[in-house]
């Protein structure tokens, strides 16, 4: 994919553009699938032990209005968790790199470092899930005091983290060359 | 005693659909305007247009068939939760066990 820089620095190019894992959007995709399922449940219910509660000509439409208000806050909270998951993009440079993060619907984070200012990566592989799909959070720390980077359910985890290093280094010792030329 | 109209249990609904169209078009700006532009984003613009049109239309033809004007009044509000009984164990009929096959 390709991805243009709204400020690139001479010959930085891209290396990584990461997103969330897949299977995160498998979970929202499978809790809608469950909720949506749920009031057929409740009415199976309400036919075997009241069914005079779905004859009524007072209840029944304000049953109906529920569950059509119901469906649609389902499918509404969905896609908002979707898109929450989708806007998030981490895009590692040969320089630096680039956080943007969707925080619910009115809240959204474009942040960067640079990788000569790297002082610590770390990746997390937590349980089941992500050590059989291979995927898991990376965070990376510099030596300012301010929040470290969060790359959240990636793919790949472990290599991502192995790259950071790796470029981190590449940019400490090209910014010592460029000081001593 | 005093009567409203049914369709005051729209009112909330309605107030909802507002909210779920902003919230939808809040959404829709964040994906076309944040979001890379590839066959997926379209995709998913479309898969939830799609949807939120067959959930309005399946809403209509739930809710149109109902008699929205018929009158709530106290008592018949009344009535009608006493009848209702959640924990009531329903009386189902006996099985005749000489004609079941599956009876031992």
């Amino acid at each position: 994919m390709k991805y243009l820089l709204s400020n690139p620095q001479p010959g930085e190019r891209v290396v990584m553009i990461l997103r969330r894992f897949w299977f995160t959007a498998l979970w929202i995709v499978l809790t809608a699938v469950i909720l949506f399922l749920l009031p057929v449940g409740v009415y199976a219910l309400l036919l075997n032990f009241s069914p005079s509660l779905l004859d009524d000509s007072l209840i029944t439409p304000a049953l109906a209005m529920t569950a059509c208000l119901y469906y649609l806050a389902v499918w509404l909270f969905a896609f908002t968790d979707f898109v929450d998951y989708y806007l998030d993009t981490w895009i590692i440079t040969t320089g630096r790199i680039i956080n943007v993060e969707q925080h619910g619907l009115f809240r959204r984070t474009a942040s960067e470092l640079n990788l000569s200012s790297i002082q610590d990566a770390t990746s997390e592989i937590s349980g089941p899930l992500q050590t059989f799909f291979k995927y898991g959070n990376v965070f990376v720390q510099t030596a300012a005091e301010r929040e470290r980077f969060h790359l959240k359910d990636i793919p790949h985890a472990e290599e991502v983290k192995e790259t950071i290093m790796h470029l981190s280094e590449e940019d400490r010792m090209r910014e010592q060359r460029g000081g001593k030329t | 005693m005093t009567s409203i109209p049914l369709a005051v249990v729209l009112i909330p609904f309605f107030l909802f659909l507002i909210l779920f169209f902003i919230f939808s078009i809040f959404n829709l700006f964040h994906l076309i305007h944040y979001g890379p532009s590839t066959a997926g984003k379209f995709a998913v613009i479309a898969v939830y247009v799609a949807g939120t049109l067959t959930l309005l239309g399946g809403s209509y033809l739930t809710l149109a068939p109902y008699d929205w004007e018929r009158p709530i009044t106290s008592t018949v509000f009344l009535k009608s939760v006493t009848d209702v009984n959640l924990f009531e164990i329903p009386n189902l009929p006996a099985r005749d066990l000489e004609d079941d096959d599956t009876a031992l």
